[in-house]
């Protein structure tokens, strides 16, 4: 009786002291500036702009990763596909490299594919370095191959007989995703695209080196946050911080409700 | 190989040694000819397989070794969509995101008005048209069944597949369904195969009855109480001592019982 409350008691206080912690962090914009004077400095030209470029880029690169992500995704949860264990892993290696590794990448495909175009990229409409359409690029490498994590996940949470069921009732492969995977994996799909979303407005490393940080050009939000401290503009910093924070926040809790509580990676 | 002594009439199902082991469940060198307009009754133990020779022949499942032909045509690798028989299944298979209605009508084809009627012929030889506007969660599992029943009835397939799915009906309604179905049956000239635990609906409603054992068919009767006995009129079923497989004398085990079906 004694050592089960001596565990709980170890256990619950490593809970206590992991949320304050998190609280604490978290919180810390927040009681820093106080809410008026962030909203003032959200009210900034500037700050409007990043914000405005976030939300445009990060819904690009989101509806992107989702053209691709939905189809990719499904082909891998139901179809015996030759090297699927290859294609896993190679899908899941963006998603773990360093982000700076993941633009210098970007930067390295483009001066490869210069050299083998003898340079008939540059200055064409196709080269999107330090471009705010780069951005979406940027955001994308990692949004896509996210999105295809997320979205087996949520296809797999359909059962294969109901999907059987369907075509031995007339219905075609192409007609039964329509009208039996995609609505019965909608929450999933859902909270798939929230994540998704909440990832591509939150890439900082990608944009950086592939894109460069430019104020009026190429600063979304992480990149303003990064100006905005590199030239000593603290309060604006604090204030964009904050908004990346509450964005999160409710995104987590979007999430949440759609999924069930949970958000699950295949 | 056949191990049928061949008939004349081209057969609405016909499995020819049709072999497939999931583990748990197998089925090994499985013969069997459902005759046209035919009403042919599955019996056997938990196991047995007779759910695999339902599921193999609607294409949920692709047998290792063997071919299924459905009216002489070869459907072993024919998409499901593009075989035209409807399978009933036990777990009712129902779509979640869909009301009654929806489900009932997801395989049907045609008119919206002739449909429209169809719909609610079949909701009420069910007794299920004050259920049409729900979800179809919140409907009992006895229903549940007979909405997966009439989805099957309105689709566009004249070979029926019913695997146990009244098994959550109490005696009354379950004998009103059979009645319902024999009707259906003379009306629409369907075929059915119907997998049963219960050997008094088999003998009222089945024409022949195949027993299954470990995977293999051990027995089959033609059942001389049958519906389909002593009918002359376009509909009757095919003679039915054309229908007794080699096979089975080979493997049953009951050669008595055997040797008396070829008789």
């Amino acid at each position: 009786m004694r050592s089960n409350l001596a565990f709980r008691t170890v256990f619950l206080s490593a809970l206590v002291v992991l949320v304050v912690f998190v609280v604490m962090f978290l919180g810390a914009a927040f009681v820093y500036s106080g809410p008026e004077h962030l909203l003032q400095q959200l009210s900034t030209e500037s700050a409007r702009d990043s914000i405005v470029l976030s939300m445009v880029t990060s819904a690009a690169a989101t509806l992107l990763a989702l053209i691709f992500g939905v189809p990719a995704a499904y082909a891998l949860t139901r179809w015996r596909i030759p090297g699927r264990a290859v294609i896993d892993m190679l899908l899941d290696l963006p998603i773990v490299l360093p982000p700076l590794v993941a633009g210098f990448s970007l930067l390295l495909l483009y001066a490869v594919l210069e050299r083998a175009l003898t340079g008939s990229i540059a200055g064409s409409p196709f080269d999107l370095r330090f471009t705010r359409t780069g951005i979406v690029l940027a955001q994308f490498t990692i949004a896509a191959p996210l999105a295809v994590r997320v979205l087996r996940a949520a296809f797999s949470e359909v059962p294969v007989r109901l999907e059987t069921m369907s075509r031995s009732l007339g219905q075609g492969e192409a007609r039964t995703f329509l009208r039996i995977s995609l609505p019965m994996s909608r929450n999933g799909l859902l909270a798939g695209t929230i994540l998704v979303w909440a990832r591509s407005i939150a890439e900082f490393g990608p944009i950086l080196v592939f894109c460069g940080a430019v104020r009026g050009k190429t600063d979304v939000l992480p990149i303003a946050i990064f100006l905005a401290f590199s030239n000593g503009e603290l309060e604006n910093g604090v204030a964009l911080s904050a908004l990346l924070i509450l964005l999160g926040g409710l995104a987590i809790a979007a999430i949440r409700r759609w999924s069930g509580g949970e958000v699950r990676l295949a | 190989m056949s191990n049928w002594i061949q008939s004349d009439l081209t057969p609405a199902l016909e499995w020819r040694d049709v072999t497939l082991d999931l583990g748990e469940f197998a089925i090994r060198d499985v013969s069997l000819r459902l005759e046209p307009r035919t009403w042919m009754c599955v019996i056997g133990p938990t196991g047995a397989g007779k759910t695999l020779v339902l599921e193999i022949a609607a294409g949920f499942l692709r047998p290792t070794r063997g071919q299924v032909f459905r009216g002489g045509e070869n459907i072993t690798r024919v998409p499901p969509e593009r075989r035209r028989i409807a399978y009933i299944p036990q777990d009712d298979l129902l779509f979640p995101h869909l009301d009654v209605r929806a489900n009932l009508l997801y395989g049907s084809r045609g008119e919206r008005e002739e449909l429209e009627h169809r719909l609610h012929s079949v909701a009420a030889d069910l007794r299920i048209s004050h259920l049409l506007d729900r979800r179809v969660h919140v409907i009992s599992g006895g229903e549940a069944q007979r909405v997966a029943l009439g989805r099957g009835l309105l689709a566009d397939a004249d070979v029926l597949l019913l695997d146990e799915c009244t098994s959550a009906l109490d005696e009354e309604t379950r004998e009103i369904v059979g009645d319902f179905l024999l009707e259906q049956r003379s009306q629409r000239e369907i075929s059915v195969i119907h997998v049963t635990h219960d050997s008094a609906e088999a003998e009222r409603l089945a024409d022949v009855t195949v027993t299954m054992a470990a995977g293999r068919i051990t027995r089959i009767e033609t059942n001389d109480q049958g519906p389909g006995r002593g009918r002359s009129e376009p509909g009757a079923p095919a003679p039915l001592v054309l229908q007794v497989p080699q096979v089975s004398r080979k493997h049953s085990r009951n050669p008595q019982l055997g040797e008396k079906i070829w008789q």
